[in-house]
């Protein structure tokens, strides 16, 4: 109907981009009254995709809503040029927000530090202050296993990209390994670090499968490589002057540590070399993230939940979700550091920033890429959450309204949705199209130290100082 | 001439020689005339002179040629044994200035004396790594950051709103020793033959609020001193173990009377609504608390400040 009341030949020459800025076709003449569906069809058709994709679509950083007329008249654009749009994939499934808190699970008798879903989103993991690992049955949303033998708080726990194995490192600076399945210790705890643990990463599966390796940092100062069928620490990777507050195993074979002595450093992970050193930050390095970490920590399982009964099939399906997900660019690094800033990088290509990223006025707590690399959110000492752009590391929006320090953030599976749990007991979810708050869940007693969202999207846990565990649900 | 280590004491012979060219002087003339030597100098140089060393190393000399004397260990290990009496008596017998040095001077020594008895202990006993679990576990990210103020939550809102209602506090003073009012205002005379009588003047600490203004000065009923108006209060929080320094928002209530609460007297027991954002108490909701409840322990009267504790 519009097109007969507007008059022919106001047509806007666009040309469409991917992300990269690698044009796709020649620049168009469009009429004005395209929308984003009507370019999303156009794209779907220019790519020769089988089933229509979504998309989104993107003028100078701002999301195109409206049809490009309207748009060239609330901004002034001028006719002449060439409209450039930038086209973003979108996930073809739709997670839903949490809404409310499905159960509140007890059992730990001290606070919870950290919470982990299993790769296929089936098993829930938690660590405590009263020395156990506890698994949780998600079916039920009861206690299922209590898993004892550290020594001290469990700090941190990583399920292997597989999910056959759990680690968990402790604050006395051992680290247990445990059969998901039964819940019991596989084998005696590794020891080998002198302080607790920081941070646990697992090799990824693409890379080797079945799952074996996995990198722990620690308070002393060191990194270390270990092998859960042989028991025993392989590779220790020392260099670092001060403690190691993060390790990463990237998806191209390399370890990344984040340090205290405000240094980040690349390892080769076949005889543990120092490869690359990053400098840039002023002090502590607090935590670090890579555009392919969700990938990489969700292996071969997808929103489909399908299982795969050989490891080999799991490597190849892993390897071409990472492909899939890196696409040809290199793997582009971010870190957070309590110089109240993050540095972008792209560690392949440079020992050089590619951008730094300033804003926040209190420290940075955690750092996060989005599922599909497009952003990335920080999580600050300052009460906000700010989302930069994932790939130039541009600044896009500060989510306020938390009134206590953000220590941690967790994205939903399809990149919509950002999940934050702070000091003042609450958690936020945020929704990334608004740019708002989209739903606030009270209900902790105290501080929330821990949060995860489940890869399959359905359920968010959350730990926190009042000892329980929380699940929420759409 | 001098061999090295006798450079010190060629030093304090120099200042023994002028002090006792001035005590020379002072043993002819009187002190009185001699104010470039102040008293406590004449001490310290006295004290010099008890603790005078053999001159020259001729006992040393001597012990070589002709070893030590039969009993020198034995003397030595009496009078070492001797010592601590002699000390307690030179303690327990010096006054004044010299009793002060010498507590100060034997303070110090046995401060040493027992920093070096630590060292050496600990070094003895093989260090144990601090490997019991304790209370309060904190995540990975916050172990390296000493995080003094501690939010605590108070989730007794709802119980607090309700005892609002129901007009009954269990507070930590349940018992007030009631004033009277002739303690509590003081009868000010005016008029131009000072016959009237109606003015008061209050004579507790008061809080008055920022809004405050007076009446004219001839209609003033009650009047406030402003050398006894408070606006900040030192509240302890019970379960904290702190005190801070709070900003008064309202007298709440003062079980004298409803008088005295409009009036905002500040007496013991006195319900005070303070300003704890500074806290980072935090709601079940997940909002900022901003104002709480205190009640006075002390008579603000009396102690120029005003003391509370949080009532949680």
């Amino acid at each position: 109907m519009t097109m007969e009341v507007e008059p022919e030949g106001k047509n806007v020459m666009c040309l469409l981009t991917d992300p990269e800025g690698t044009p796709l076709g020649n620049s168009v003449y469009l009429p004005q009254n395209t929308g984003p569906q009507h370019l999303q069809q156009i794209v779907n058709q220019l790519l020769n995709n089988e089933d229509k994709l979504p998309y989104a679509f993107y003028i100078s950083d701002q999301e195109l809503l409206e049809s490009l007329g309207k748009y060239s008249e609330k901004n002034k654009i001028s006719v002449e040029k060439v409209l450039k749009i930038v086209y973003q994939p979108q996930a073809i499934f739709r997670i839903r927000p949490v809404h409310r808190c499905s159960a509140t699970i007890a059992g730990h008798n001290e606070a919870v530090l950290s919470v982990a879903f299993s790769p296929d989103g089936r098993q829930l993991a938690s660590g405590s202050g009263d020395t156990t690992v506890r698994l949780w049955d998600l079916g039920t949303q009861t206690p299922l296993y209590t898993c004892t033998g550290h020594k001290n708080w469990v700090l941190c726990i990583a399920w292997s990209p597989d999910g056959k194995h759990l680690v968990s490192g402790s604050k006395a600076g051992e680290l247990q390994c445990w059969d998901p399945q039964t819940g019991k210790p596989s084998g005696n705890p590794l020891i080998g670090h002198k302080k607790w643990i920081t941070g646990i990463s697992w090799e990824p599966v693409h890379l080797n499968s079945p799952c074996r390796r996995f990198v722990s940092a620690s308070k002393d100062g060191d990194a270390r490589i270990w092998d859960v069928t042989l028991r025993k620490s392989v590779i220790c990777l020392s260099g670092h002057t001060l403690a190691v507050t993060c390790v990463k195993w990237g998806g191209d074979g390399v370890i990344y540590t984040g340090s205290q002595d405000c240094t980040i450093k690349v390892w080769e992970t076949t005889q543990g070399k120092l490869i690359r050193e990053l400098k840039g930050h002023g002090h502590w390095v607090n935590s670090l993230a890579l555009s392919t970490e969700y990938v990489l920590r969700t292996g071969a399982f997808d929103h489909t939940c399908k299982q795969y009964s050989s490891p080999e099939e799991m490597k190849k399906v892993a390897l071409e979700r990472y492909n899939k997900m890196k696409g040809n660019a290199p793997e582009r690094l971010v870190s957070g550091s309590d110089d109240f800033t993050m540095f972008l990088w792209e560690p392949f290509v440079s020992k050089h920033p590619k951008t730094r990223m300033t804003g926040h006025q209190q420290l940075v707590n955690h750092v996060y890429f989005s599922p599909d690399g497009q952003w990335i959110a920080s999580a600050s000492f300052d009460r906000s959450v700010k989302l930069w752009n994932g790939t130039t590391g541009k600044f896009v929006a500060a989510f306020r309204g938390h009134v206590g320090p953000v220590y941690q953030i967790s994205w939903s599976a399809d990149s919509r949705l950002l999940l934050s749990g702070s000091k003042d007991s609450t958690l936020k979810v945020w929704d990334i199209r608004t740019r708002k708050l989209k739903q606030d869940l009270p209900g902790h007693a105290d501080e929330v130290y821990a949060v995860d969202w489940s890869p399959d999207g359905e359920k968010v846990v959350s730990g926190g100082k009042d000892r329980v565990l929380k699940l929420w649900m759409g | 001439m001098f061999p090295l280590r006798a450079l010190p004491l060629i030093f304090h012979i120099a200042h023994l020689l002028s002090a006792v060219r001035y005590c020379s002087v002072a043993a002819t003339s009187s002190i009185r005339f001699l104010p470039r030597l102040p008293r406590h100098d004449f001490i310290w140089y006295t004290i010099v002179v008890c603790e005078i060393q053999p001159q020259g190393d001729y006992i040393e000399l001597h012990r070589k040629r002709y070893g030590y004397r039969p009993d020198h260990f034995e003397r030595k290990r009496k009078k070492e044994a001797r010592l601590v009496h002699k000390r307690s008596e030179t303690a327990q017998k010096a006054l004044g200035i010299k009793g002060k040095m010498f507590a100060k001077k034997r303070y110090a020594e046995k401060a040493l004396m027992k920093k070096t008895l630590a060292m050496h202990e600990e070094s003895s006993t093989r260090r144990k790594v601090d490997d019991d679990v304790h209370e309060g576990a904190v995540p990975a990210y916050l172990l390296d950051r000493d995080n003094t103020t501690r939010a605590k939550i108070l989730n007794n809102t709802i119980k607090q709103k309700r005892k609002e209602k129901a007009g009954k506090w269990e507070v930590p003073l349940p018992k007030v020793r009631p004033v009277a009012e002739d303690e509590m205002f003081k009868i000010l005379r005016s008029g131009k033959r000072k016959t009237k009588q109606w003015k008061r003047m209050v004579t507790k600490a008061t809080f008055v609020g920022p809004g405050f203004t007076r009446k004219p000065p001839k209609y003033e009923r009650f009047i406030r001193p402003s050398g006894l108006r408070f606006t900040k209060a030192h509240v302890t929080h019970p379960e904290l173990k702190c005190t801070f320094n709070l900003e008064i928002i309202g007298v709440k209530k003062n079980p004298n009377g409803q008088m005295y609460t409009s009036l905002g007297v500040l007496t013991k027991g006195t319900i005070i609504e303070v300003n704890v954002s500074e806290l980072g108490l935090v709601t079940p909701a997940g909002k900022v608390v901003w104002g709480k409840y205190a009640q006075v322990t002390n008579n603000p009267e009396n102690d120029g400040c005003v003391n509370a504790v949080l009532l949680v």
